[in-house]
């Protein structure tokens, strides 16, 4: 009887007095978009409810996941307690198991008053911390400050970064040593949101390209690290671009032009580029292109380049191409002091310095040039554009910024494939880049400029078939390679071949193509590239027997199978059309 | 006396032949066990998994201006040689240095297109 008076006594005297003390925890300038590596602040306060309770000792127990956070600090407290007692324990894998956990309301007195006994058991994903102050002065405010890092959960059973750090119970006496009977916390637990760095799960990239038989010869490079660029100095941020660090994937695309990873984190932003990759070699430090690059750019594409700058077709006023992207890939004469600035339109300048390099006269970019001239070759290098294909190739009225058509974020752990569109410089013909849907955001609009005028249909670009005859015989110690064709409308014509070095030496090429048409023939390295051009398209090739190459022989030979290899044969009729030879 | 006339001939008449390009392809003499054919038309092939030159054995049925086509895994043609084929085997040569790695089907056709022959070799370099 004598101990429930006294109870009761105590209980109507805290009522009464309503000692109420709240421990807060909490972060300090959290930032919005944390990543794996980042440090976070974490803080507790006391908030004395009433004002009435002249604490003079609390302790509080936490427990945090190491797996989400490692501690890199011990608590730093409030200057105001410099000259008290503090101390500070841990217990590394132990969780707290306590009977008002998530309860609504934080009664962490009550988990001391109910007993601790068989609340901790082993884990080795969680750690407790234990923190004490005695003081001669009314605790009350910031109690300490204590920096974390936040830890990579890829590996671990963890799948976010919600309850990183819980209340466990605390404990506290005011300044008559009484016991406070309600200590209450802010929150149960704490969570960090937005946290980048969670497994994303399997992630595939599919090239999409006409020239996935060289896929392997691709190379996708992703970023994790952006830095925002005011191109214009205006003030305004246009777009993200790598920052100086490394990708964090930077490889090949295998035989199928896939690449699967399960590397990649949620909610981070990630910058992918796609390109054709060199092979370097450290004995002459040069870097040497595949063999294919001699076969994007060619005199379907050169043929288009004049059409389109002439204006296709009615009235100057048509277009020969159907894809924005056609026109963006055929935009190679470019001012240097204005790169990048200029408008996506096949000009004149364009399709003459197509018809430079396709007859040899503009081998490669000349150093003292105020123009630039970005047609893939190998001999010049691949120059690459490339976008993820939802946003590839779209027109003026649905362009989006550079760097926006590279970027994406992963939001969730479910599989997910992108596609992904790559072109090369000069290859207007989309021999070996990636065609787009064609619907109003991919369609080429100059027409738009001119009312009645519509771009053609698909099925006009539609390539046709033709045969072409081709082949190599003996005659005495040469080798003479004779090529026919029986076609009568076109206006470019190219051979694209290797020969064998070793037992063969290029001895000359005879033309018989006509009086008005442009003849080319270049040779490096036992490549051979030969053509015959009307770039207006007002003029067709005769046909009939209208080349013939010569090869001396080095050493003696029965035969000449294999010795002359086709890489690439491409024609071109007067109104731009690509036609498929087909050698019989 | 009469012999050595016939003798002179003989090889006056050898020397004008060997001299003419249409009759460059010899006959074998002993035809390589790997090569021999024992039908009256076929090709065969020396190896199947090629990284050198290769011998081959190209039986016709009878003279015949061919060609020999090399494919590649799409069927398109890549190199094409026009040639005359003796009566029987002709042993020949394909030269792989200027074709890429890949896998390659051969075949023969006479003038007017009939098949003679076809085989299949994949070249490693």
């Amino acid at each position: 009887m004598r101990n429930f008076i006294f109870s009761l006594l105590i209980l109507t005297s805290t009522l009464l007095q309503g000692q109420t003390i709240i421990v807060e925890h909490g972060w300090i300038n959290l930032p919005q978009n944390i990543k794996v590596g980042d440090t976070v602040t974490y803080y507790q306060s006391i908030v004395d409810q009433s004002g009435t309770v002249d604490l003079q000792y609390i302790q509080v127990d936490i427990s945090y996941n190491h797996n989400k956070l490692t501690k890199i600090q011990e608590p730093v407290w409030d200057q105001r307690w410099s000259q008290d007692s503090k101390a500070t324990n841990h217990w590394f894998g132990y969780y707290y198991d306590g009977s008002y956990y998530g309860s609504p309301i934080e009664d962490l007195s009550l988990q001391v008053a109910e007993g601790l006994g068989g609340k901790y058991s082993g884990n080795n994903n969680w750690n407790i911390q234990r923190t004490n102050i005695q003081s001669v002065q009314d605790i009350d405010g910031l109690l300490f400050t204590q920096q974390f890092t936040v830890s990579d959960i890829d590996g671990t059973q963890e799948l976010d970064y919600l309850d990183v750090i819980n209340f466990n119970w605390s404990f506290g006496r005011d300044r008559q040593n009484i016991t406070i009977q309600q200590i209450t916390g802010n929150q149960h637990s704490l969570d960090l949101e937005n946290v980048s760095g969670i497994p994303a799960g399997m992630v595939t990239f599919q090239l999409q390209s006409p020239n996935n038989n060289n896929a392997t010869d691709y190379i996708i490079q992703i970023y994790d690290e952006l830095e925002e660029v005011d191109t214009n100095n205006d003030g305004i941020i246009d777009m993200k671009v790598p920052s100086m660090s490394p990708p964090v994937i930077s490889t090949r695309l295998d035989g199928s032009g896939k690449l699967v990873t399960n590397s990649l984190k949620q909610d981070t932003e990630y910058f992918i580029e796609i390109f054709v990759e060199g092979t370097y070699n450290q004995q002459s430090s040069t870097v040497t292109y595949p063999d294919w690059l001699d076969d994007a750019v060619t005199v379907s594409d050169v043929l288009l380049a004049f059409l389109q700058a002439n204006g296709g077709g009615l009235e100057g006023q048509d277009n020969i191409l159907e894809y924005d992207i056609q026109e963006q890939l055929g935009n190679v004469s470019q001012d240097i002091k204005n790169a990048g600035g200029e408008a996506y339109q096949i000009d004149t300048d364009d399709s003459y310095a197509l018809l430079a390099f396709l007859t040899g006269v503009m081998e490669s970019q000349s150093n003292n040039s105020s123009k630039f001239y970005p047609i893939t070759s190998v001999t010049n290098g691949p120059f690459n554009v490339s976008a993820l294909l939802d946003y590839w190739g779209k027109n003026d009225s649905n362009r989006v910024s550079y760097s926006d058509s590279k970027i994406f974020t992963l939001t969730d752990n479910n599989p997910v494939t992108f596609n992904l569109a790559h072109g090369l410089m000069g290859d207007i013909d989309l021999s070996h880049s990636t065609t787009p849907a064609l619907d109003q955001s991919t369609v080429i609009i100059r027409s738009q400029a001119f009312p009645g005028f519509n771009t053609r249909s698909i099925a006009s670009l539609q390539p046709v078939e033709t045969d072409l005859d081709i082949f190599t015989e003996k005659v005495g110690n040469k080798v003479v390679m004779k090529v026919d064709i029986t076609k009568t409308d076109l206006s470019g014509l190219q051979l694209n071949m290797q020969y064998d070095t070793d037992k063969l030496v290029f001895e000359n090429v005879t033309f018989d193509t006509g009086n008005s048409m442009t003849n080319f023939a270049k040779e490096k390295d036992g490549i051979l590239i030969v053509g015959s051009i009307d770039p207006n398209g007002n003029s067709v090739i005769t046909p009939g027997k209208i080349l013939e190459l010569t090869f001396d022989t080095k050493e003696s030979i029965t035969n000449t199978a294999g010795l002359v290899s086709f890489r690439i044969t491409d024609a071109v009729q007067q109104d731009g059309r690509k036609v498929n030879l087909k050698i019989k | 006396m009469k012999k050595f006339y016939i003798l002179i001939i003989l090889n006056i008449l050898l020397a004008l032949s060997c001299s003419r390009d249409e009759f460059e392809i010899q006959p074998y003499g002993e035809i390589p066990e790997l090569l021999k054919i024992n039908s009256t038309q076929g090709i065969r092939l020396e190896k199947y998994i090629v990284k050198e030159d290769v011998l081959i054995n190209l039986k016709s049925p009878e003279f015949s201006t061919s060609r020999i086509r090399i494919k590649d895994i799409q069927e398109r043609t890549v190199s094409q040689e026009q040639l005359d084929l003796i009566k029987g085997d002709n042993i020949l040569k394909i030269h792989i240095k200027a074709l890429p790695k890949d896998s390659y089907t051969i075949e023969v056709v006479d003038k007017t297109g009939n098949l003679i022959g076809r085989d299949i070799f994949s070249l490693i370099k």
